[in-house]
């Protein structure tokens, strides 16, 4: 069973990469408190709706740290992540896996 | 030994005294032009004197970018004199950019910040149209001015109030970005809620990380944004500006000068800002590339990306970059030097809705 993570629960704001320079609700932040404690114990689906937007910096530091800061591998996170936008939010879910394709190069 | 040395700092005190006074003199006859009286060499006691910066007719960063540019020059200089009789005149001044009026606020707030006291205004024989702008971006607040005698006129353009903060304190960035948007659409109801918050939010990124980085005398992260609507035409000018060292200075220190320094033209530091600007534009990236990290300016265009004909323009340093896009794509991109310098990065995006 997937866990559900949708962002807008934690801040409808998120802004920013690094804790704590960039704030409360920054990529970094979220990644090492939320994300990578779930995908080490099973699959994860990111709903990405309900924000008010999200900058790249945000998206490349929580999704492409998977690889550069996590080891993540590509395959592993084939295999465990989904990544969720509806509406006009459909746009980040492609960027999100750019630049989890981009940290393995 | 001890005597000698007593002397010596006698008179290195007295030499500094006398470059204060020298440089005092130099400033006024430079800038004769657009003061009024002499910057008095002594404050204490004196009711009347001090010094006025009158405005010139028009101020932007087009036509009359040289004017403009030194009026702000001026203001910073007077500051720096620390005159208390100063006061800014606002009588001949009819016509006003956007860009140029956030610009203009910046030096009044932070000659409020830095010398604790608002800067005085004479506004007697202010032309109507430009009063009423002034008010609207929230002028009248930072020079404290009375606001309750305002003139309306036909209004062709509606302006937001400035919105400003330190993001050295203020570090939640992300909802300042959040306020100008909400502001934005109650005129605006078509504009790309989303893209506008990401653009919005690289700027402030880079204020953040690029703008005051590594000098030690930025103990502040200043901006200013604000927008403007016309309604006749029904374009959109968002306007996003720091007092920082500036693009041109600071893009060494910027992760993708390093990553994408095969990318760029083999002379891109000797490369005048302008141009400096414009290459960061229109940086030739790979599939790979585009995705990656360190495409701050790259980002910030793509707010501009309509089916109409937007234009994003960039101004720092001694340099302006004026690229206009269609249907999405970027048609061509302008290097213009400035005449004088710009502090900092001022960002434009004018947008048809």
């Amino acid at each position: 069973m997937s866990e559900i993570l949708k962002i807008s629960d934690w801040s409808t704001v998120p802004f920013g990469r690094y804790d704590p320079i960039d704030g409360d609700f920054n990529g970094e932040k979220y990644r090492k408190d939320y994300l990578v404690p779930a995908l080490k114990k099973g699959s994860v689906n990111v709903i990405l709706d309900g924000t008010a937007g999200y900058g790249s910096s945000f998206l490349e530091e929580l999704f492409g740290g998977l690889v550069r800061h996590e080891a993540f591998t590509l395959k592993e996170l084939e295999a465990k992540l989904t990544i969720s936008g509806s509406g006009k939010y459909a746009v980040y879910e492609r960027q999100c896996w750019n630049y989890i394709n981009a940290a393995t190069k | 030994m001890k005597k000698q040395n007593l002397h010596r700092n006698g008179w290195l005190e007295k030499r500094a005294v006398r470059l204060h006074r020298h440089r005092k003199r130099r400033i006024y006859r430079k800038h004769r032009s657009f003061v009024k009286t002499p910057i008095p060499r002594r404050y204490k006691g004196r009711k009347n004197g001090g010094s006025s910066l009158v405005l010139p007719q028009k101020m932007d960063f087009e036509g009359n970018a040289k004017n403009t540019l030194q009026v702000f020059r001026v203001l910073r200089r007077i500051a720096r004199g620390e005159s208390p009789s100063s006061y800014i005149d606002f009588d001949s001044l009819s016509e006003i950019s956007p860009e140029a009026a956030v610009v203009l606020a910046s030096e009044i707030d932070l000659w409020d910040r830095n010398l604790g006291r608002k800067l005085r205004a004479k506004t007697n024989g202010w032309d109507p149209n430009v009063k009423e702008l002034l008010r609207e971006m929230g002028f009248f607040d930072l020079l404290n001015v009375d606001n309750q005698n305002h003139v309306i006129v036909n209004k062709k353009t509606v302006f937001l109030k400035i919105i400003s903060s330190d993001l050295a304190t203020e570090r939640n960035g992300g909802i300042f970005a959040v306020d100008l948007r909400e502001e934005v659409k109650k005129f605006a109801h078509q504009i790309d809620e989303l893209s506008l918050y990401d653009a919005l939010s690289e700027a402030l990124m880079n204020v953040i990380h690029h703008a005051y980085s590594g000098n030690m005398e930025y103990k502040s992260k200043l901006f200013w944004m604000s927008a403007s609507y016309e309604l006749d035409t029904g374009k959109l000018s968002v306007v996003f500006y720091d007092q920082g060292k500036g693009i041109p200075k600071t893009v060494k220190t910027m992760g993708y000068y390093e990553r994408f320094r095969a990318s760029l033209p083999s002379n891109f530091l000797k490369l005048s800002d302008a141009e400096k600007l414009c290459a960061l534009v229109h940086k030739p990236r790979s599939s790979v590339d585009i995705q990656g990290r360190g495409n701050g300016i790259p980002k910030m265009i793509e707010l501009a990306k309509g089916e109409q004909g937007n234009t994003f323009t960039i101004i720092s340093r001694k340099g302006s970059c004026v690229t206009k896009l269609e249907k999405g794509k970027i048609i061509e991109s302008v290097p213009i030097s400035l005449p004088r310098a710009l502090r900092g990065t001022l960002i434009t995006w004018e947008l048809y809705i």
